[in-house]
């Protein structure tokens, strides 16, 4: 039995991924009036390419497609739609990438592209300092909308009263609903990005002026330095990321964004509708709290002898954790030096900080604070088990939004999507050491590329192999995707193609 | 959509977000100045 039943289904998948290439269209099509403004002509005419081509495919995917009227709409119609549409989207969007002139060829720039929608933020691209602003306000776009996702972005404008939604939805890796109606809850994590974008520009702004930036310069760099921190994608507009800006209290706002974009997207509309216990009950917020500090901790005793003093432990250690944690990627080190300074130890904190990743429905990546949550509550309660009478019956409980029973198909759930990413990063690692790199670079990178973090200790060049490219690419897609929807487009195609030979 | 909606601009939730993540942060430097002299 084929995972899509009949061509209707197709057809919607190609109606759906339309609308959603469409919209992608028109978020482009903001950095055009960047370029324009600047004047830059060679890069306004790069950008309407790209413009044009979404336009283009997604009105002919329209065309070719079709609205389903019927209700069944498989799992696996919704998640290979959402692989489809990431792959699309993915090579359209490298186009003006690659006119720039930045790349050395079309796969860095794919590589580059798939780094922002993923919120990874690791980056191939040539000669950062000189990109044009229009080509720095897509790049910075295009991780804005990978944290909230695509298909969120398709549902909130285009989508309204469609047939299988909510299988698109959890599709992107977001199985929470805020509302009864997944429009509406795709709406809401619109509402509070962009609210926050508004107060995290202006808060960067002053911050940029007041340490000496120009106002414009000081607008660009804190709008886009809001989106990279709280999309927890980590690009940044300079070849020395944030460690340009030299400023304690720059790397404090930014920290506070990375913290702010790694909350459970239901948590955030919670707190703001006045619910405030929640922040201080929810899992999620405990689970963080002590991994972050532990992670800490354990680089911070390792590394007594590299910083000595206690405000460059906060600022060299304590920022990297929550930078790795959140899945920012934000750094004030130069790549080599987590490589030649940092200890073993701290490297195995880092790491395991960057496979942690944030809060579910959030922008961060990794297998999250609340599956870890999860896992440490079933294991205690394994141990009380055995402690307890046999006749004792005890139900044990989480609290997420709400009490939780902890059974056994939570537990299982969760463990499943960890033992994948583990396996994802052993993957990574395996690569990175089978092509020449030492194995303390190649667990960095693969946690990193895992965990859609962006921090790099190295490896990460545009001289590296395009073998590994490819690798990390597709690391970076399966671990956003949470591995569902890519095994089910793969499943689909292999299907396929089986039942025509 | 609009009748569900009742989160604000600028609310009190802002600010205990804010102050949440400044929690965590302050507790950062907390253990930075206990344990490195």
């Amino acid at each position: 039995m084929s995972i899509i039943k009949n061509n209707n289904e197709i057809k919607h998948i190609f109606y759906m991924s339309g609308k959603i290439l469409t919209a992608i269209g028109f978020v482009e099509s903001i950095s055009l009036f960047v370029s324009l403004f600047y004047k830059e002509w060679d890069m306004l005419f790069n950008l309407m390419i790209g413009v044009g081509t979404f336009f283009i495919i997604g009105f002919l995917f329209i065309a070719f497609g079709r609205e389903t009227k019927e209700d069944r709409f498989t799992w696996g119609s919704g998640m290979a739609m959402v692989a489809l549409t990431w792959g699309l989207s993915v090579l359209i969007s490298a186009i003006p990438y690659y006119l720039s002139g930045h790349f050395a060829s079309y796969l860095d720039a794919c590589f580059d592209v798939m780094s922002g929608f993923t919120t990874t933020g690791l980056v191939l691209i040539q000669d950062l300092d000189h990109v044009p602003m229009g080509l720095n306000m897509w790049r910075h776009l295009i991780t804005f909308l990978g944290g909230q996702g695509m298909v969120v972005l398709g549902l909130t404008f285009l989508a309204s009263g469609m047939k299988g939604l909510f299988k698109m939805y959890v599709g992107e890796a977001r199985d929470e609903q805020i509302f009864p109606n997944v429009v509406h809850t795709a709406r809401i994590i619109w509402y509070v990005s962009l609210m926050y974008l508004a107060l995290g520009t202006i808060a960067l702004t002053i911050n940029g002026v007041l340490i000496g930036l120009p106002l414009e310069m000081a607008f660009f760099r804190g709008m886009w330095m809001f989106m990279g921190a709280w999309s927890t994608g980590g690009f940044t507009p300079q070849s020395q990321n944030a460690l340009y800006f030299h400023s304690l209290s720059y790397e404090i706002v930014s920290m506070v964004i990375m913290l702010l974009g790694t909350i459970n997207f239901a948590l955030h509309y919670t707190i703001l509708s006045g619910r405030y216990k929640e922040s201080i009950k929810n899992i999620e917020i405990k689970s963080l709290f002590v991994t972050i500090n532990s992670f800490f901790l354990l680089s911070l005793f390792s590394l007594t002898k590299v910083y000595n003093q206690p405000i460059h432990m906060f600022r060299k250690v304590f920022y990297h954790i929550v930078s790795a944690h959140t899945g920012t990627g934000f750094s004030t080190l130069y790549a080599n030096q987590f490589y030649f300074e940092w200890s073993d130890a701290s490297i195995i904190a880092i790491v395991m900080a960057m496979i942690a990743g944030g809060s579910m429905c959030s922008t961060a990546g990794g297998f999250k604070a609340l599956r870890i949550g999860i896992i440490f509550n079933s294991l205690i309660d394994d141990v009380k088990r055995l402690i307890r009478p046999d006749s004792a019956v005890v139900v044990e409980k989480f609290h997420h939004l709400k009490e939780v029973v902890l059974n056994d198909k939570v537990v299982r759930n969760a463990s499943i999507i960890v033992f994948a990413y583990i396996l994802t990063f052993t993957i990574g690692t395996l690569a990175g050491t089978m092509y020449g790199y030492p194995i303390k670079q190649a667990m960095f990178e693969s946690a990193s590329v895992t965990g859609n973090v962006g921090l790099s200790a190295g490896i990460t060049l545009p001289s590296m192999p395009d073998g590994l490219k490819v690798i990390y690419i597709i690391m970076m897609w399966v671990a956003r995707l949470e591995f569902m929807s890519v095994i089910a487009l793969v499943a689909f195609l292999f299907k396929e193609t089986r039942e025509k030979i | 959509m609009k009748k569900g909606l009742k989160i604000k601009v600028l609310s009190l939730g802002v600010l205990v977000e804010v102050l949440i993540c400044l929690f965590f942060i302050f507790v950062g430097i907390l253990i930075s100045y206990i344990f490195v002299r």
